[in-house]
């Protein structure tokens, strides 16, 4: 089931990068100066592969230098919809009780909520964005 | 020498023939009306060519699709420029071989039948069976048991197993000796103990052998954490004292059966389905000739597997089914052979933890998971590839072969408490231009909740496994300096060169930056939330586990996590150290060359052949 909490996060965000509000173009600034963007685009490059069970897991993949990056707007786009899930299951679209080889998508998508806070600094994601907290 | 390898080739087609539903009367045989014997002698790679008719190359499309996956084989239909048919055998191997056709021998028709042919002919020497546990003796007696009976079955009698055993007390040692002489009044295996203790309160034979290796050329410390009971010590007393010896390595949480299912959710060929707990599949356990396999890829590599350079790291770490692409270039024989796992499969850590968190993992698995078990079966659903690799990343465990003619010495096993240990005996093979290779079958294998391989309470599994993935690199950057391996003129020979690999892994200690700052980082920040949702969770032994985890990550994780990368980072050159020290030890074992150790793996007359350090 869509979470709306996410649907309305990525709303604000395509609005604000399209109208290239300040607060979006901070938030990419400080990406570009983050530890953690490295970490968040190998979760990416799993979370957009075909088959992310025969992707490299993030842990493993900070071992060797990345190849091209991902766009940085998109990676943020997407940390900001992670960190206002209540449930990362609702972002995964995987039904029913979790699998192992759900473990391949679950991650990611914990760890793309958690980087969040990271990059975030705590701060609500929705409120970063100048949008109203529930 | 070329009989012996037709003999191994064909029976090896055979047994996958026989598991692949193929008999010589009935089913495909039955498409070819005149004579079925010329059809099997063509799939049992006794004939390069075939002639067909339409119908006949109709009937053989499948198959051949099937057989070319499970046998590494290069079978297909051609079409002449004239209309003529012909089903060709283009194997590299196949075409070499010029000699007349033989027919199908009785012992191949056996295998074909599914009936285990009166003698089994072995390519190697004959394999010492080595069974490493920590010595429960109802876990060794249902371990023979299984195994003693698969090997019956196929024709190996007579073989000589080794209980490697830490079982910590006489008392324990008495128990297993019952155990062992049971199996061999009823099995008529030559079952022996090398173990820590004698039931008579004497030292055991692999005490005896430990201490007396302990004493030469190390740190103290170093010998005895490289032989210390436990799974890797008991492996590297195992390599040391039989060295020289082909070993067949089957560990007891593993059995010789193959758990295959019709199902196939989803459709399609795969080689697994997961079943989670709860859910019911069909299962059909397949006796598996363990040491046929082992017999054919140690020794017939090229007939079977199919050469790939690498193995796609996965989520799941030590799978062997995300590959790439095929090599071009033939591979020398293997130093190890693997089997695929099915029951429980290797997953990480990384796994069990993100499921035990997801709200929606049922109560039982989650205990399951908390207690380092594994809430689901693995089943084989189509054979999985039979491949040789030159790069694999695998957990040494289940059930494997090690031809020893095929490693300059005998290897090591990393024997600290990391998680790395196991996977180290691949990387120093890969190291020195040994490939391994991996059966197109999967074994059956059981993680119960209190196993040999340390894992346990799954907090402690989770941050022994923390520092693998940076130790591996570091140590595979580390052995990709010592350069010149065996046949390389500049070879040193094989203590020389574990030397080199020791100052190699300790200059990489060294030159530090081992955990790089973003994995460091990732970490502290992901521990950091998965402990408070851990303690937000509604189930009290969740939030149990999370405490779990805050208490093993320690006081850093309530710093900044610069102050728990440096304490990864620490712990990782640590590590390090330990295995240059290792390295060099065993380096300096391997120097001192062949030499008895009359404490005796075996307590019996096979002692004095068996038995000697390293040698050189």
């Amino acid at each position: 089931m869509p979470d709306p909490a996410v649907a309305r996060m990525a709303g604000l965000a395509d609005r604000a990068a399209a109208e290239r509000a300040p607060a979006w173009l901070d938030l990419v600034r400080r990406y570009g100066e983050w530890e953690l963007a490295e970490a968040a685009e190998a979760a990416v490059r799993v979370l957009r592969s075909a088959d992310p069970g025969a992707e490299t897991r993030v842990h493993r993949a900070l071992l060797t230098p990345p190849p091209a990056r991902p766009d940085a707007g998109g990676v943020v786009r997407l940390l900001l919809c992670c960190a206002a899930a209540s449930d990362v299951r609702d972002l995964s679209g995987l039904p029913g009780e979790p699998a192992l080889g759900d473990v391949a998508v679950i991650e990611p998508l914990v760890q793309l909520q958690c980087y969040a806070g990271d990059l975030l600094g705590g701060r609500d994601p929705v409120a970063v964005l100048g949008g109203v907290p529930e | 020498m070329i009989g012996r390898w037709r003999d191994v080739r064909a029976q090896g087609r055979a047994v996958a023939l026989g598991l692949l539903g193929v008999r010589p009367r009935g089913g495909l045989a039955a498409a070819f009306g005149g004579d079925p014997r010329e059809l099997f002698e063509f799939l049992l790679g006794l004939r390069l060519a075939l002639p067909l008719t339409g119908r006949d190359a109709a009937a053989l499309a499948d198959l051949l699709g099937v057989l070319n996956v499970r046998l590494a084989a290069r079978l297909s239909v051609v079409r002449a420029p004239d209309g003529t048919l012909t089903a060709r055998d283009e194997h590299p191997v196949g075409l070499r071989w010029t000699g007349a056709a033989r027919g199908v021998s009785p012992a191949e028709y056996a295998l074909l039948a599914g009936r285990p042919p009166r003698e089994r002919s072995r390519l190697g020497a004959e394999p010492l069976i080595v069974l490493p546990t920590a010595g429960r003796a109802a876990d060794v007696r249902a371990a023979l048991a299984a195994h003693c009976e698969v090997m019956l079955r196929h024709g190996h009698g007579g073989l000589r197993i080794v209980v490697a055993d830490d079982a910590p007390t006489p008392d324990a040692a008495r128990e297993l000796d019952a155990v062992c002489a049971r199996a061999r009044r009823e099995s008529g295996f030559r079952v022996t103990r090398f173990g820590e203790w004698n039931a008579d309160g004497r030292f055991g034979a692999k005490q005896v052998f430990r201490r007396r290796m302990a004493v030469h050329g190390a740190p103290r410390a170093c010998a005895e954490r490289t032989f210390a009971p436990g799974l890797p010590g008991t492996a590297n007393a195992v390599f040391a004292a039989f060295a020289g010896r082909d070993i067949v390595w089957l560990e007891q949480d593993a059995t010789p059966w193959a758990p295959t299912t019709p199902a196939r959710p989803g459709g399609g060929p795969r080689p697994f389905v997961d079943v989670m707990d709860g859910a019911s599949a069909p299962v059909r356990p397949q006796p598996v000739d363990v040491l046929h396999v082992i017999d054919r890829l140690a020794h017939a590599a090229p007939l079977e597997a199919r050469p790939h350079e690498t193995h796609t790291v996965t989520y799941e770490d030590t799978d062997f089914t995300h590959l790439g692409p095929a090599s071009s270039a033939s591979h020398p024989l293997p130093g190890m052979v693997h089997f695929h796992t099915c029951g429980h499969p290797d997953f990480r850590a990384r796994a069990s933890h993100h499921l035990a968190l997801d709200p929606g993992t049922p109560e039982p698995a989650r205990r399951s998971l908390l207690s380092g078990g594994l809430p689901m079966r693995r089943l084989l659903a189509d054979p999985p590839p039979t491949v040789s690799l030159r790069r694999w990343t695998s957990a040494f465990g289940t059930v494997l072969g090690l031809p020893a003619r095929r490693t300059p010495g005998p290897p090591t096993m990393w024997a600290t408490s990391a998680r790395l240990v196991d996977i180290a005996v691949g990387d120093l093979m890969a190291a020195l231009g040994v490939p391994g290779c991996v059966a197109g079958t999967g074994l059956w294998h059981d993680r119960g909740e209190v196993t040999d391989s340390g894992r346990g309470e799954l907090s402690s599994y989770l941050f022994r496994e923390e520092l693998l993935w940076p130790l591996l690199h570091a140590s595979r950057e580390a052995l990709g300096e010592v350069g010149a391996a065996p046949g390389d003129p500049a070879y040193p020979g094989y203590p020389a060169w574990l030397r080199a690999a020791g100052d190699a892994v300790a200059g990489r200690a060294g030159r530090g930056g081992i955990v790089p700052p973003a994995l460091g980082h990732a970490l502290w920040a992901e521990l950091r939330a998965d402990v408070r949702r851990a303690r937000r969770s509604p189930h009290a032994e969740i939030r149990a586990y999370g405490d779990a985890l805050a208490e093993r990550a320690g006081e850093t994780l309530r710093r900044t996590w610069r102050e728990h990368h440096a304490r990864m980072e620490a712990a990782a050159v640590a590590e390090l150290v330990h295995y240059a020290d290792q390295l060099r030890f065993w380096s300096a074992l391997a120097e001192r060359g062949p030499d008895r150790a009359d404490g005796g793996a075996a307590g019996d007359d096979d002692r004095t052949e068996d038995v000697r350090t390293v040698p050189g």
